[in-house]
């Protein structure tokens, strides 16, 4: 038997099969991330398959309400967006969930609020705040993270008028959402800012440097791979990407202080291009004394819970998701 | 939650829905995936809970759609859509109350009994005959075109979906929507690709795939060249396959080069390597030898067999009596479709 060397990268950690399975099934149909020019076709798929028929159901029958507010934006650039939807029965002040969604940095809307995050809003009586930042290319780093921040300091200064609880404040989102979840958590820390009772930080794209072992393994298959991400990052930072420059409040990997944050939730597939940053941003977030809990779940390619929510690891997944928010919730 | 069907459909409004069921559950045997992962397979692609009753293991589960393990149905109702197995120890039911709407049913039923067969090792006892006879339907020519309609409908397609056929020796007609697939789907087994075609016009496909699997070879050394071959760069050679009557006496120089490969085990993957390839040189790198060793088989062969095997006339005289010998071959081997 031949043995690798201890720094060699082995294969493609290989998928789960029910994930395997669909995304066979829907490969050749996904979009492509292949340079800038792939960005208008990619947005349209994403538009296209856009799905809100649990929120309107819900709002038809009375149990969540959606209100739409426009905010003014950071200095110097256009208003912003917030799609706020609560709970209809909610009375007093309700825990905030302020969301920013994923879509590599370059694509998603406000609107594109998955039925998973609706369960959460009933169930745990929060209020969820979206908010519609602007999009790379057209607007590159660091446009997106401020529209982030300065829709967090609308929500914190307005908490009355939202009936939210100020000490309760969430910041969630999931891949690039995760990455701007947690670098809006690094500015309100560094600017003294709205307080954040928590980061919740799923399949969190966080390092442009896009040279993991885990990106490396998984170029050119799965669903986000190496090329694709080097295409957000690229949107998002030009010809800065990967160089000494880049900031941490465009990629929170390059931090070089992890103090003081709040608890943080992380979870990340193992077959995954951002595999080996979620688990070093928490192993660092431990290391700087943050209360952290990470979860890494076999064979999960990126975003395997959205694109097949009836296999059993995306099952275990949101059931650990609702596990923490629940102890979280109920501190 | 939304069903996966419609997940798929949302994604791929062009993509057949039966195909993609099919490579659904291949996919998961492939992965050796659990038989809980298969009924929830069948509930997902389905949209409605899915039932396994297996009377071997004394196993029963139930799925929903979303793909929640639920208590057992304590009735089945006799109008669901279901497979059984042959000795009816394992059964599959989709709760369906009115199964007229979905006609893929019979097919996820039939695929996951199928799957489940065979992560329970017993796959001859669930082979989806029904299947196998509509997609035989659709490629026969004879077939009158509202029995093709009909068993385009059975497997989710359209005479207008454009399918191409794969032809595997000893296996049944195999339908992919692009040539990737049909590419992935004949793996490492020896096939002809037939066209893209609307599949209203498969039998064609069908026809040239045949065709083009007679121009194909094992891939190794005493049968070298290519081991799958697409109808779309066959060109004039399909006409060859077509038009060559079996048994007919075949042209000197391919019985020179028969011959000659029976004492020269070398000649064979040289006569290929050298007419496929611009120079001695790349012939040499494709064999894995050096160029004079390349360069002296050559002299050989064109002494052997009586032509300059590396100048352009050569090189053409030399795959046109490489192709028929083929052709012969597989006429030898390969009794005709049908």
């Amino acid at each position: 038997m031949s043995r690798t060397k201890p720094d060699e990268i082995g294969p493609p950690v290989p998928f789960d099969p029910e994930l395997a399975a669909a995304l066979e099934v829907v490969r050749d149909y996904l979009p492509r991330f292949e340079g800038l020019d792939s960005i208008p076709a990619a947005r349209q798929v994403i538009m296209a398959g856009l799905d809100t028929s649990g929120l309107d159901r819900r709002v038809e029958t009375g149990a969540l309400s959606v209100m739409e507010r426009t905010i003014p934006g950071p200095a110097g650039a256009p208003d912003i967006d917030l799609f706020i939807v609560r709970p209809t029965a909610a009375a007093g002040p309700t825990p905030a969930l302020y969301y920013t969604h994923g879509g590599g940095m370059i694509l998603g809307t406000a609107r594109g609020v998955s039925e998973e995050f609706l369960e959460w809003v009933e169930r745990f009586g929060c209020t969820l705040i979206s908010v519609e930042y602007r999009l790379a290319p057209e607007t590159p780093h660091p446009g997106p993270v401020e529209d982030c921040y300065a829709g967090l300091v609308w929500t914190a200064e307005h908490t009355d008028e939202l009936n939210i609880d100020p000490d309760r404040i969430v910041v969630f989102g999931s891949s690039a959402g995760g990455g701007l979840a947690a670098a809006t958590t690094l500015m309100a820390r560094d600017r003294r800012g709205p307080k954040i009772a928590a980061q919740f930080l799923m399949c969190p794209m966080l390092d442009d440097r896009n040279d993991t072992a885990s990106a490396i393994q998984g170029e050119g298959i799965g669903t986000w791979d190496r090329r694709a991400n080097q295409t957000g990052w690229t949107a998002l930072l030009g010809d800065a990407r990967g160089g000494p420059d880049v900031s941490e409040y465009a990629a929170p990997a390059r931090a070089t202080d992890l103090t003081g944050l709040p608890p943080t939730f992380i979870d990340v597939g193992a077959a995954e291009t951002f595999r080996d940053e979620a688990v070093a941003y928490a192993s660092r977030l431990w290391r700087a004394g943050v209360d952290a809990e990470l979860h890494v779940f076999a064979g999960g390619f990126h975003g395997y819970d959205a694109l097949a929510p009836h296999a059993a690891v995306s099952k275990d997944t949101r059931d650990l998701r609702v596990a923490w928010l629940t102890r979280f919730f109920e501190r | 939650m939304r069903d996966l069907t419609a997940r798929i459909t949302a994604l791929a409004p062009e993509a057949a829905d039966a195909l993609k069921a099919i490579a659904y559950f291949d996919e998961l045997s492939q992965h050796g995936a659990g038989v809980r992962s298969v009924v929830r397979a069948a509930a997902a692609l389905s949209g409605v809970p899915a039932n396994l009753i297996d009377r071997t293991g004394g196993v029963s589960m139930r799925v929903t759609a979303d793909g929640t393990s639920m208590p057992v149905a304590e009735s089945v109702d006799p109008s669901w859509p279901r497979a059984v197995t042959e000795d009816g120890a394992v059964e599959i039911v989709l709760e369906r109350s009115a199964p007229n709407e979905a006609h893929l049913d019979a097919l996820v039923a039939e695929r996951a009994l199928l799957a489940i067969a065979t992560a329970i090792g017993r796959p001859d006892e669930a082979r989806p005959r029904d299947e196998n006879l509509a997609l035989r339907t659709v490629v026969d020519a004879k077939a009158t075109p509202k029995l093709r309609h009909q068993a385009l409908e059975r497997l989710g397609l359209t005479p207008e979906t454009e399918v191409c056929v794969v032809a595997v020796r000893g296996a049944a007609p195999v339908l992919a929507i692009a040539l990737a697939e049909a590419r992935e789907k004949a793996g490492s087994r020896r096939a002809g690709i037939g066209q893209v075609l609307p599949a209203d016009e498969a039998p064609l496909s069908w026809k040239r795939a045949w065709s083009a699997l007679a121009l194909t070879s094992e891939g190794t050394r005493a049968d070298p060249g290519d081991r799958i071959v697409l109808a779309d760069d066959a060109g004039a050679l399909l006409w060859l396959v077509e038009h060559l009557s079996p048994g007919a006496e075949l042209p000197d120089d391919v019985t020179s080069v028969t011959t000659h490969a029976a004492s020269a085990p070398w000649l064979l993957e040289t006569l290929e390597a050298i007419s496929t390839n611009d120079s001695v040189r790349d012939a040499a790198a494709a064999l894995g030898l050096h160029h004079s060793t390349v360069q002296e088989r050559s002299a050989r062969a064109s002494r052997l067999l009586g032509w300059d095997i590396t100048d352009q006339r050569g090189k053409h005289r030399t795959q046109l009596a490489l192709a028929i010998r083929r052709i012969g071959n597989a006429q030898r081997t390969n009794p005709a479709p049908q």
